[in-house]
């Protein structure tokens, strides 16, 4: 009996052992897929691992171009190019750079960008050359004293726009419309500029002289101070604008004086545009004379017709006379000594296969029997300029399209040659019943030339951050709380700010400091100023250029 | 009279306990093989578009250095090329951009990527970036006609077209599988000359 009841649990054991044997098999298989799946991760892992080291390299390069992008836009608008420092860089999104703007001979600015994302760091390469500002964007200007005399025209027109005649008629229409600056004495704290009118003239008697102060700290600048014309006229010294009814001069644009110049206005005048001085002086840079081969001067006097060949070439004076006709033909580079035209003589600029550069090194005359014309009424095909000192005679009866650049000489402008384009001297008379249009395409152009030029974009380098702690974080590697980064505008290099400007109120307003402490939103239009002593601005007259 | 034991287990039982075993182990095992197999696969794949990418980088990093002006052929508008020559910026010296020229090519029956630098000068440099090109774009047959609806016809395996400013790299690695169809992947990227 007590056997049978062993053998009984035994068989009962048996069976529960048994009923076992299933779990196992199941964990065994359970454990097995484990260890596969776990393997196959382990190797997944390794490939997204190499993936994200590419992807973070990509990273860095791109936030390597921005700050590239970055430092450029601050060198055309004057900065230095440095952006953010290895101990201070640029936050931007999820990694961050500097930029470290070396001043090579020549000009040349070395802008080396370095980027940070993830794993990745990726270091860029960009040599630039600083852009010149073309002086054509000055329109009409004096370095000395300017004095117009009655019966003067000067505005602004758009030579893409089609023919002078039919854009002057409509913007004359709209600038009389808007009012004309009457005649009256100014006072400090006053509008400035004094009283706009409504369309005409005032009620004036007889010519008075009006000295219009400039304006300061706190004067509030009328809504009507609006520049309708283009046709700006500055100067660094003094301004005397001479009207009258039987010779109404007529001003569409603003009239700037030197900072510590003056406005005159003598009789009626008519200015559209405000007459706020300069905050800087503008310093006309000297003529560069290209190298050309040296011929001995010639006389023209065959009463035919002479073409000139292009290309490059120098004489040592050309006299066209004796009712000859001179053509030079572009693409020409042409240097002369004295320059001559008289005797019912002409000077042609054919422009049909290139432009032309006239440089006068003597002096240089169109006496009032001779004609100049152009072949192009598109007036940057042209450009006569006048290197040293020296003077110019501009008296014959012609429509001249192109730009006149004399930085040294003194220029007298003629009634009867009319100047499509811009003219720039150190002295510019103007004869009564001057007509000067300046061409605003000069302007944009002049602002093409004065951004930077790209002259070498390279990879330096695609060097991954050292293994180890934080090896993936920029920020842990660089050791910078990225909290206290600056945006990619505000990590410029700081440089000292002088500025001058019309703020949201309207009122004149200046500051003197640290750039990075400035805040800009708070500027309605500049007036000037200069950023570590560079002048921001070629003159008062523009309030248009982009600073920032 | 001692009763009889019953432990152990029946000849049917047995029989039937390993027919069911080796039928659970039989499809256990086919499981798992087409699980590896499976994971090989893509472990391949994987590998080759790492390797597509790696590849196609440094193509298009060494092309957004190039000069515009300088590449050659420089209008490769509509067809396509398999080589492209263009020469990179060393930096300046005395206000002079200096360069050098490069090339990035098909050879060995175009299925092997190369560069070179200064080619055929004396100190040419040449590398071979990649040997396992395939001989025409993925899903393209040597027939004139555009296949893959890419607007190009019997395009290599390296393929560089000009679109506008943009030079548009066209890449297809291929891998030969044993017992399997070649495995296949495609890239591809524009960039712009930035010199």
């Amino acid at each position: 009996m007590g056997g049978n009841m062993k053998l009984r649990k035994g068989i009962s054991g048996g069976r529960g052992e048994r009923s076992g044997s299933a779990l196992v098999l199941s964990l065994i298989a359970v454990m097995t897929v484990s260890v596969l799946a776990a393997s196959f991760l382990q190797v997944s892992s390794a490939v997204t691992a190499r993936q994200k080291a590419a992807i973070d390299n990509k990273h860095s390069f791109y936030l390597a171009e921005a700050g590239l992008i970055e430092a450029y836009a601050g060198i055309q608008v004057g900065k230095t190019g440095n952006v953010g420092t290895m101990a201070m860089p640029a936050k931007f999104g999820e990694g961050l750079f500097w930029v470290e703007a070396t001043e090579v001979d020549g000009g040349l600015v070395q802008l080396r960008a370095t980027g940070m994302h993830g794993a990745g760091k990726a270091t860029l390469d960009l040599v630039v050359e600083r852009g010149v500002m073309d002086m054509a964007a000055l329109g009409v200007f004096s370095s000395e004293d300017l004095e117009i005399q009655e019966g003067a025209l000067i505005d602004g027109y758009d030579s893409r726009d089609g023919d002078y005649e039919v854009q002057v008629e409509d913007g004359e229409a709209e600038a009389l419309l808007r009012g004309t600056l009457e005649t009256v004495t100014t006072t400090v704290g006053g509008v400035v500029g004094g009283v706009l009118g409504g369309g005409g003239l005032g009620a004036v008697t007889e010519p008075v002289t009006t000295i219009l102060s400039p304006p300061e700290l706190g004067d509030q600048v009328a809504d009507e101070d609006v520049k309708i014309g283009m046709g700006n006229v500055g100067s660094n010294g003094s301004i005397t604008v001479h009207g009258s009814d039987q010779s109404p001069t007529q001003i569409f644009g603003a009239v700037a004086p030197g900072p510590s110049g003056q406005v005159t206005l003598v009789g009626t005048p008519e200015i559209t545009g405000d007459v706020l001085p300069a905050v800087t002086t503008v310093a006309l840079p000297a003529v560069q004379l290209p190298t050309v081969p040296k011929q001995k001067g010639t006389t023209l006097s065959n009463g035919l017709v002479n073409l000139l060949d292009s290309g490059a070439m120098g004489f040592s004076y050309i006299d066209v006379t004796g009712g000859s006709e001179l053509v030079l033909q572009g693409p020409s580079s042409i240097v002369v000594g004295d320059l001559t035209v008289g005797g019912s003589s002409q000077l042609t600029f054919d422009t049909t296969n290139g432009p032309i550069d006239l440089f006068v090194t003597g002096s240089l005359v169109f006496d009032d029997t001779s004609s100049v014309a152009t072949s192009s009424t598109d007036p940057s095909q042209v450009r006569l300029e006048m290197a040293n000192t020296g003077t110019a005679e501009l008296s014959a009866a012609s429509q001249f399209f192109g730009m006149i650049y004399a930085p040294e000489a003194s220029v007298a402008l003629g009634a009867g040659f009319e100047v499509f384009g811009a003219i720039v001297a150190n002295s510019l008379s103007l004869a009564q019943n001057a007509r000067l249009h300046f061409d605003v395409y000069l302007a944009e152009l002049a602002l093409d030339k004065a951004r930077p030029t790209n002259l070498s974009w390279r990879i330096v380098d695609f060097a991954p951050i050292a293994s180890g702690n934080g090896a993936n974080n920029p920020f842990k590697v660089l050791n910078v709380d990225p909290t206290t980064l600056p945006r990619p505008s505000l990590a410029h290099e700081d440089q000292v700010l002088d500025l001058s400007y019309i703020d949201l109120g309207g009122f004149v307003t200046t500051y003197l400091g640290s750039e990075n402490a400035f805040d800009w939103k708070l500027v309605d239009s500049v007036l000037g100023g200069t950023r570590d002593g560079l002048s921001l601005l070629l003159s008062g007259t523009n309030k248009t250029t982009t600073i920032r | 009279m001692r009763p009889r034991s019953r432990s152990g287990f029946t000849l049917i039982e047995l029989t039937i306990v390993v027919a069911l075993l080796s039928v659970v182990m039989v499809k256990l095992t086919i499981v798992i093989d087409q699980a590896q197999r499976s994971h090989q696969n893509e472990l391949q794949v994987m590998a080759l578009e790492n390797r597509a990418r790696q590849v196609l980088d440094r193509v298009a990093y060494a092309v957004t250095g190039a000069e515009r002006a300088g590449l050659d052929p420089g209008n490769i508008m509509p067809l396509d090329q398999s080589e492209l020559a263009y020469r990179i910026s060393l930096g300046v010296e005395n206000g002079q951009t200096v360069w050098v020229r490069e090339k990035i090519g098909l050879q060995r029956d175009d299925t092997s990527m190369y560069w070179v630098q200064n080619e055929a000068e004396p100190d040419e440099r040449r590398v071979t970036w990649c040997n396992t090109i395939s001989q025409l774009l993925e899903d393209e047959l040597l027939n004139g006609a555009d296949d893959n609806d890419n607007d190009i016809a019997d395009e290599k395996g390296l393929s560089f077209t000009l679109k506008d400013d943009m030079i548009v790299i066209r890449l297809t690695l291929q891998r030969e599988a044993e017992g399997e169809d070649p495995i296949q992947v495609s890239v591809r990227t524009a960039v712009t000359c930035r010199n």
